[in-house]
């Protein structure tokens, strides 16, 4: 007998989230519990923007946030004070994204009976967290106007991945040279089914339309 | 470090496939990583010997099988290996103009075993 087995694989080095993810979209699905992942780079505005879209959304859903930081608990605090949703601050102890196992982990920290979508809000970055399904029913990016409308070229994983892309801080386009065209362009390349929603969190613009496509998703969810 | 996480997730992945396959120690594991998979083949390498140091996996060597990334450009149709003509579609001559076919992937290929 060979000293030495080989044994062909193939199979994906992130099967093992792959797997928990799907399972933690079939608990979630039995729960009726929408969990939307917010993934964007660190600054483009996640935490102002979600309290916006949380004071148009608390009287008609119940919502419940998680915060994932590398460290610190400012954005929690923040949400928890400005909306006064059910919110949660996990740590990542220096992990640069969330996997499927450690979004289980902080869900049954917040406890989900009774909400009817929960919104985690990811680490900052674009690359890493792209690559783990937390097992969110959907995806949202934020790509703000002074990052510039270049980033799908450069990270295109994060713009294949999401459904939802908000353009963020439009009250600043005057100032920068950030088109909205050109972003969409840029997006639907990689993503035919993307769906766009330029808002400013500042003056309100546009979380109107972007509360009420949530709304129609959560319900469209939890009516299947 | 993003090729750190990798390797964290690529243990946890093994664990399921030993248990699987019932084997109980590896001797080498073989990727396919792709040009366009966003993993720095030196940094997966690098963190590899660090990450399996205290666990099962730590005289388990690394191997890496490097493939091409190749794009169809969206002016001509011609397939093009991406980083050897610089992104640049060599019939027509458009510039980051294609859509990338092959060459992202992550996978483990295979793995070897010395159990009995």
């Amino acid at each position: 007998m060979d000293k030495f087995k080989v044994i062909s694989v193939k199979e994906s080095v992130f099967s093992h989230n792959e797997k928990r993810a799907e399972e933690l979209r079939n608990f979630l699905k039995g729960k009726g519990v929408y969990l939307l992942n917010v993934m964007s780079s660190p600054g483009s505005g996640k935490t102002t923007l979600l309290v916006s879209l949380i004071n148009k959304l608390k009287d008609q859903i119940k919502i419940a946030v998680m915060e994932a930081d590398i460290d610190g608990a400012l954005d929690a605090e923040t949400i928890s004070e400005k909306t006064g949703v059910k919110t949660i601050q996990l740590h990542t102890n220096g992990a640069c994204h969330l996997d499927a196992e450690m979004t289980k982990e902080g869900l049954d920290g917040l406890g989900i009976e009774g909400f009817d979508l929960v919104i985690l809000e990811n680490v900052g970055n674009l690359v890493c967290p792209a690559e783990f399904d937390t097992g969110a029913v959907s995806s949202l990016n934020i790509l703000s106007v002074p990052e510039g409308d270049d980033k799908p070229l450069k990270y295109p994983l994060m713009f294949k991945v999401c459904s939802t892309f908000v353009f963020s801080k439009i009250d600043t386009l005057p100032y920068f040279d950030f088109s909205i065209d050109q972003a969409k362009e840029n997006i639907l390349r990689l993503n035919s089914k993307a769906r766009f929603f330029p808002v400013s969190a500042k003056t309100g613009e546009g979380i109107d339309d972007l509360a009420t496509y949530l709304l129609g998703l959560v319900k469209t969810y939890k009516e299947e | 470090m993003h090729e750190m996480g990798l390797c964290f997730e690529l243990m946890s992945t093994l664990d399921d496939l030993l248990k699987r396959e019932g084997v109980s120690h590896i001797t080498s594991i073989t990727l396919d990583v792709g040009e366009a998979s966003m993993v720095v083949p030196r940094f997966l390498l690098d963190c590899w010997e660090a990450a399996k140091a205290d666990t099962p996996y730590k005289d388990c060597s690394l191997k890496l099988n490097l493939t091409k990334a190749h794009g169809r450009c969206r002016q001509c149709g011609f397939v093009f290996a991406i980083a050897e003509n610089d992104r640049k579609c060599p019939k027509c001559g458009s510039m980051d103009d294609f859509d990338t076919i092959d060459g992202t992937e992550f996978e483990i290929s295979e793995i070897e075993t010395d159990d009995n």
